[in-house]
């Protein structure tokens, strides 16, 4: 035995074998990382928000953050440690996040599933299987899920109970080809069907469905790749296209719900919009005509009442250059704070801004990667 | 046991692999004192060593000669000539017999990460020193294996059957009398074919490798060489591969533990090469090659939360003729021409995505099919003259043309013309050795999109030297220093449709500073190789693909500085023992590459995506008369898959032990038969390489050899 010890480069190399066993740690639950962005107590009447970041394609990154208004803290990635039993967490590109009722909804794109998850507590209670899952709406009972299968997907809120486990679809509803946005008004819902899978030859129609038979009740042919849908307090229905990237700009169609007519086309090249009282914020599309990338970024206001445009920037100047490509955008509809974030080069975690109302920085976080949908707790 | 969870708290890791380095280099030194001195007996396991080296026989040219003696040199070096940092793996290597790809090769090579996506069908490629995997050519007998699509070799596309040996050289092979192209990348692998020395006594070879083995594997090769003529011999070789890839994988954070079973992950592979090899009575010779390649599989897809499938398929064809004709011209000068004509066909599709399809004025809806069909020809003449017997000049110019015809949004079909012209030289002045090269690049792209055209041209320069400080040839020092620059790919200028004309090549520069160190004994211990390098690199413009805020929209953009600083250590011994010979080889590697872009970025001095700080193998072969066992030890350290290092981007450290025994016997009068069983990853450590993609647990094979 001690010749062996003594000569043996097998009993060597076993010795190294057992040095390299420590080589390796696994992380186990990733806590969340919390950040001080205002004191205290001083923002008394606001509201808690929550982030959802999308995560690049295939990372599985999809991350959930959270604003709590009396703490002033904000919780960067809180799901993991709400829910670790959960296999590989959130998942793959988070696409939206919308609170109906008591519960929070977020639509995962790559792992086609909508996490429901309860509203304060952040936990889980159940799962809608849909595939290719877009965007989320709610009439009445109903949750409303686009799925670029072609259909929006219809779920009662019913079967949405706290260890329903995986819940599939009541029905599906076909529409136009890889429907987008969905906004609902009155018993109608209206879809932008983009047909981004098929370029050049893009979808153009906004799909209308009557909500009490579960069928499409027209198809309003309006412009190249529509996006986004939302709906305003005046009975319009704002619907953004993305255009061609080649001959056909981006702009956005404002609809009157009661006819179902185009009301005007506003040639404004929308990256993105939010709605809060008599206005539209929008920041324009980052993107040039053949869709490389400008930096040339416009940060206005529309007013829907009157349908027209609202003088100067909802940004102070020094703040649009800080901000490379701008992402999710959504006002406090308490105060009228604006938050706007920055994705960065989407491959890297992106910024939050918290603006006050003459355009100025509050305060700025770092947030998980491509910041893109926020949904307040009221 | 090892496979519990550790504190995020726990770091031992370098302190381990320190030591190791440490036991490693204390040990032979050791051996050396206890043993006794047997001159005889320490020539005879020489011998023995050598032939169970060499199998890689020099029939053609001078090229093939000196692979030759590199062969030897892998172990037994005394002869090195090169000056360069090269590491070589041959087919008489027992870990050869283990693998089925040139992936699983390379693997043991020091400074090289290979991006294995999992699965004997999974991408492998490689990154060598942290540059990135475009900047690795890959030559086969010296000619160049082309992806002008995307630019990466997928090494898993290449069989062990036909081969004779891989070798990877930091800067490019010192054997300056080649394709101006091998100058042209950071750093390259070559493959060599195995090539049998015939003669009237043993006019053909043959061989038959049957293997089984976990989840679905069936491997099966033929290899047959015979002597036509005096002048000629032909030799061929033909390959089937199957694997189901269904093999389960776990993922856990401490609270979930799912363990899961691969789908999509079935592969077949077809290869078949046939060659001719003519050697005339002026010296010159002639090789002629055609090659068959046929792969169809699943694409299994990143795992991610409720997604374990994926419906991806891609089936490919690759077919290539190649010539190379060399020639001497009197007494000092030799003209090599070479010629190569390569197709070929991917076909990818995806039944999850219904678009629509114009088709004779009608529009249909098809599931996503994509085809991309390419077409290459190569030219390439190299001239060398020996003015003096120390000093030798080569001039080579190569032509590429590259067409690429593909269905994705629209039509585009590119093509490009590249012109690579090179002056080397190489210079022995005593004990020093110098050699340095200028290449000039030039290439015109053309694509009908916008019909237009671009252009770039460029010189890239590039030295090396070696000093052997004392007469003994135990030690030499060596140095070199690279500039080389990577044209965009058509992935990269095309495939967004946004006709980036803009994008600049990615530049890259090299350092390396280094030492070898050869000793050999008579007795216990045989012989001791040691080499380390230390280099420093700097990447500029790097070419990155960006998601846009559309899903099905990415932009490609020059993005970066990075700046790597790493080590290289081999350390390689031979022992023997009664009738054992026992060989063991360490590599380690040390890198530290950084994100040098923007100052104000948070990704600022950042480690770049998917390159360890430290890893490396260790291999114990003990073979006899009968009986081989091989045992290997891969680690790869700590890592982080995106350029912002956090704990979401955290890929935990992987090391996978490796055990294969074989027995050999004679089966009758020139038949050789040898059995074959390995264990992989024998602790069934359940690990990623790339983020979400599962690489195999414990797995076997079983393989049955005949040689005639």
């Amino acid at each position: 035995m001690k010749r062996v010890i003594k000569n043996s480069p097998l009993f060597l190399s076993l010795c190294i074998l057992v040095l390299f066993a420590g080589c390796r740690k696994e992380l186990g639950v990733i806590p969340p990382e919390t950040t001080q962005v205002m004191a205290p107590g001083s923002y008394g009447g606001g509201l808690d928000f929550y982030l959802l970041n999308e995560g690049n394609m295939g990372s599985n990154h999809a991350s959930l953050d959270y604003f709590n208004h009396q703490a002033g803290t904000y919780a960067l990635n809180i799901y993991e440690r709400i829910n670790p039993d959960v296999t590989l967490g959130l998942g793959d590109v988070g696409n939206d996040l919308k609170i109906y009722g008591g519960k929070l909804y977020i639509a995962v794109n790559g792992s086609g599933k909508v996490e429901v998850l309860d509203k304060y507590t952040g936990v889980k209670l159940c799962q809608i299987l849909v595939d290719n899952c877009r965007k989320l709406a709610f009439w009445k009972s109903k949750v409303l899920i686009t799925s670029y299968k072609g259909f929006v997907g219809v779920v009662d809120t019913s079967r949405l109970l706290n260890g329903a486990g995986s819940v599939s679809l009541d029905n599906q509803i076909p529409v136009g080809r890889e429907p987008e946005g969905l906004a609902v008004s009155g018993d109608k819902v209206y879809v932008a069907n983009s047909g981004g899978y098929s370029p050049p030859i893009y979808d153009k129609t906004l799909s209308v469905i009557d909500l009490l038979t579960e069928h499409v009740q027209k198809s309003i042919v309006l412009g190249v790749n529509l996006n986004d849908v939302q709906k305003d307090d005046f009975g319009h229905i704002i619907v953004s296209a993305r255009g061609n990237y080649k001959d056909i700009s981006p702009s956005f169609y404002v609809i009157d719900s009661a006819t179902d007519k185009l009301i005007k086309q506003v040639a404004i090249p929308l990256g993105n919009f939010t709605i809060q009282g008599n206005l539209m914020y929008y920041f324009t599309s980052p993107y040039n005509q053949d869709g490389t990338l400008s930096g040339q970024v416009n940060y206005g206001r529309f007013n829907l009442k009157t349908l027209s445009g609202v003088q100067g920037s909802f940004l102070a100047e020094d703040v649009m250059n800080l901000i490379k490509i701008p992402f999710a955008l959504a006002v406090d509809p308490v105060d009228n704070k604006i938050l706007i974030s920055d994705a960065g080069d989407n491959t890297t975690p992106g910024t939050l801004y918290w603006i006050g109302n003459n355009g100025e920085v509050l305060w700025k976080v770092r947030t998980g990667e491509i910041p893109g949908h926020i949904a307040f707790l009221e | 046991m090892v496979l519990r969870r550790k504190s995020v708290k726990n770091r031992i890791q370098t302190a381990g692999l320190g030591l190791l380095v440490g036991l490693f280099l204390a040990s032979p030194f050791c051996a050396v004192g206890q043993s006794a001195a047997n001159d005889s007996a320490w020539q005879n396991q020489k011998v023995a060593v050598m032939l169970a080296v060499d199998t890689l026989q020099p029939i053609i040219d001078s090229i093939h000669k000196l692979q030759d003696v590199k062969v030897h040199t892998a172990i037994l070096p005394e002869v090195l000539t090169c000056i360069d940092p090269v590491q070589i793996i041959t087919r008489a290597q027992p870990t050869w017999q283990d693998g089925l790809s040139v992936s699983d090769m390379v693997r043991y090579f020091s400074g090289v990460q290979l991006k294995d996506y999992g699965g004997v069908g999974g991408l492998k490629t490689v990154n060598v020193r942290s540059l990135g995997t475009r900047h690795t050519a890959v030559l086969l007998d010296g000619l160049p294996l082309e992806n002008a699509q995307n630019g990466q070799v997928d090494l898993g596309r290449y069989g062990l059957s036909d081969l004779g040996s891989i070798s990877i050289y930091k800067n490019q092979n010192s054997q300056i009398f080649q394709a101006a192209t091998a100058f042209a990348s950071s750093n390259a692998i070559y493959l060599e074919s195995r090539l049998d020395q015939l003669d009237s006594l043993h006019p053909a070879k043959a061989s038959i490798n049957l293997q089984t083995g976990s989840f679905g594997l069936l491997n099966g090769a033929f290899y047959g060489s015979t002597r036509l003529s005096k002048v000629w011999q032909m030799q061929g070789s033909i390959s089937v591969l199957r694997a189901r890839g269904n093999y389960p994988y776990t993922y856990t954070n401490g609270v979930y533990d799912t363990t899961l079973k691969r789908e999509g992950g079935d592969v077949k592979r077809y290869i078949g090469r046939i060659s001719l090899y003519g050697q005339f009575k002026d010296s010159s010779s002639l090789s002629l090659t055609a090659y068959g390649f046929r792969r169809q599989m699943g694409l299994p897809g990143a795992i991610v939360s409720n997604k374990f499938s994926n419906k991806e398929r891609q089936d490919e064809s690759d077919y290539y003729l190649q010539a190379s004709y060399l020639k001497p011209i009197g007494g000092n000068d030799h003209l090599k021409l070479q010629f190569k004509y390569n197709h070929s066909y991917l076909k990818y599709s995806n039944p999850d995505i219904t678009r629509l399809y114009v088709s004779g004025g009608d529009t249909i809806a098809a599931p996503l099919t994509n085809h991309y069909r390419q077409s290459s020809y190569f030219f390439s003449g190299a001239n060398i003259y020996q003015l003096t017997s120390d000093w030798q000049v080569d001039f080579s110019a190569d032509l590429h043309y590259d067409h690429l015809n593909m269905d994705l949004n629209g039509k585009a079909h590119p093509s490009r013309w590249t012109t690579y012209a090179a002056v080397a030289s190489k210079l022995a002045l005593g004990r020093m050795h110098l050699a340095g090269n200028l290449l000039y690049t030039a290439v015109k792209d053309h694509q009908q999109i916008k019909n237009d055209w671009i252009s770039q041209s460029k010189f890239s320069p590039s030295l090396s030297a070696s000093w052997q400080p004392f007469k003994t040839n135990a030690l030499k020092f060596r140095a070199f220093y690279k500039r080389s620059f990577q044209m965009p790919t058509f992935n990269d200028l095309y495939l967004t449709q946004f006709n980036q004309t803009a994008l600049r090549p990615e530049n890259s520069k090299q350092y390396n500073l280094g030492l070898y160190y050869f000793l050999s004994w008579p007795g216990f211990l045989k012989t001791l190789l040691i080499e380390a390098d230390a280099y420093y690199n700097n990447v500029q413009d790097k070419i990155v693909a960006i998601p846009t805020t559309s899903l099905f929209r990415w932009q490609m953009v020059n993005l970066g500085l990075a700046r790597i600083k790493g080590l290289d250590f081999t350390a390689k011994t031979s022992w023997g023992i009664a009738e054992w010979i026992f060989l063991t080889s360490l590599q380690y590697t040390y890198q530290d590459a950084r994100d040098y872009t923007d100052p104000g970025s948070v990704t600022y001095k950042n480690i770049l995506p998917y390159i360890p700080k430290h890893s490396g193998s260790f291999t114990l072969s003990a073979v006899n008369k009968h009986f081989g066992v091989n045992y290997s030890f891969i680690y790869d350290g700590e890592r982080y898959s995106e350029r912002f290092n956090s704990l979401v981007s955290y890929v935990p450290a992987w090391y996978t032990h490796d055990l294969s025994v074989s027995y050999g016997w004679t089966l009758a009068k020139n038949i050789k038969a040898k059995l074959l069983f390995s264990l992989d990853n024998v602790l069934n450590q359940h690990y990623d390489v790339i983020e979400n993609y599962p690489m195999p647990g414990r797995n076997f094979k079983l393989g049955m050899q005949f040689e005639f």
